[in-house]
């Protein structure tokens, strides 16, 4: 069947609501005697039906998408305040460790001094580029220092500790207690090398064992002992 | 006490909000006599609780289902038949002018004589000459497509 032009306008007058209400029933009484009229009336109703789910539907997909770009906003909120609250926690935390764990910078700063160098003190008229590992340490240059000290074929108790003092100015403790505890007992430079392994242990954060030492030097003859004493009750 | 899953509520929002729109473009709704809210919120109660009612085979109370009947609108079934949602497939194959002309017509409500200006027709009688053939080609596509789906 072909769509009745001699229909349609009929069609479109009731299914847009443009009829009065008598013509609304005189054309419901047509319908169940024509057909054709039937039909038509029937396809175009269901072409309304179909715009409106094209129409309808698209805007509803609208409102989802809407809706799915608020939840997922919504939903980024929790992740920053869960990071916002570590945040705040582990800062908290670092804070409170930091006020509650004895200041071992602080005490460090107060009884670290270069050991006097006692090797060959310098004397007035030294020349710059004639001066030795020592001397170089003395005056602080500690890089030149060290290169002269690692650079010797002298392997002997001084030029370990002061390769240990050395290694200490440049801030590399950990290498520095490894020098000073290679000292033996029975060297010149154990006494003060105790002590010097102690104050890189401040620096380490290494609690344990900086106890261990400073009790050691504290139970010994050492001279370092009065000192080792004031640091342990300033822990 | 009744509840619908944060999904169905926003299914039921929006289906109000269409609802609201639908009314206002059909002219049914001219005035509001209360806040949107209130009509969006009167829509959105009867539309979740024909939610709950349809999924959880509940008997309700016609009572419980006439509250906030000051708000009046007409109800939008969200039910088509296979039949209509198989035009609505082959409308959005139309292509233009045709999809347009009926959208303008059948859907907005149009008259003949804006859509003439609109889509730049001559006249009101070209742009009816041109709804009725796309009307034709339209049922022509639906017939042929189901005589295809016979034929499988």
């Amino acid at each position: 069947m072909s769509v009745n032009n001699a229909y349609i306008e009929e069609v479109d007058r009731y299914l847009r609501g443009d009829m009065s209400r008598e013509e609304r029933a005189e054309f419901e009484a047509q319908i169940e005697k024509n057909p054709e009229l039937k039909e038509l009336h029937e396809f175009t109703r269901d072409t309304q039906a179909a715009l409106e789910i094209n129409e309808l539907g698209a805007l509803k997909q609208q409102l989802q998408q809407t809706e799915d770009r608020l939840r997922k906003k919504n939903n980024r909120y929790p992740w920053v305040k869960i990071a916002a609250s570590l945040l705040i926690v582990i800062t908290l935390g670092f804070v409170i460790y930091q006020f509650s764990k004895p200041n071992y910078d602080q005490l460090y700063d107060e009884y670290y001094r270069p050991y006097p160098n006692i090797v060959s003190p310098t004397n007035r008229s030294s020349e710059q580029n004639s001066l030795d590992a020592y001397q170089l340490l003395e005056r602080g240059e500690t890089d030149k220092a060290l290169t002269k000290l690692y650079a010797t074929s002298v392997a002997n108790d001084t030029v370990t500790f002061y390769l240990g003092q050395a290694l200490l100015a440049k801030g590399k403790y950990e290498e520095a207690i490894a020098k000073f505890k290679s000292i033996a007992p029975q060297s010149t430079f154990f006494e003060p090398a105790q002590w010097y392994e102690s104050l890189a242990y401040l620096q380490t954060d290494d609690q344990e064992k900086l106890l261990l030492k400073l009790d050691q030097i504290i139970n010994s003859q050492s001279s370092y002992a009065q000192r080792a004493k004031k640091i342990k009750e300033g822990l | 006490m009744y509840k619908l899953s944060e999904d169905n509520a926003a299914d039921v929002f929006q289906d109000a909000v269409i609802t609201f729109y639908s009314n206002v473009k059909s002219g049914k709704l001219t005035e509001l006599t209360s806040s949107i809210k209130t009509y969006l919120f009167a829509i959105g109660k009867n539309l979740s609780l024909k939610k709950i009612k349809k999924e959880k085979r509940m008997v309700l109370d016609d009572e419980v289902l006439e509250f906030n009947s000051s708000v009046e609108y007409q109800e939008l079934s969200f039910e088509y038949t296979e039949r209509q949602k198989t035009l609505a497939q082959i409308v959005e194959k139309l292509g233009d002018p045709c999809k347009s002309i009926l959208k303008l017509f059948y859907f907005e409500n149009f008259t003949m004589d804006s859509i003439a200006e609109r889509l730049d027709y001559k006249n009101e009688n070209v742009a009816k000459t041109q709804k009725l053939r796309c009307l034709q080609k339209l049922k022509s596509m639906f017939e042929n497509r189901a005589i295809n789906k016979d034929d499988l």
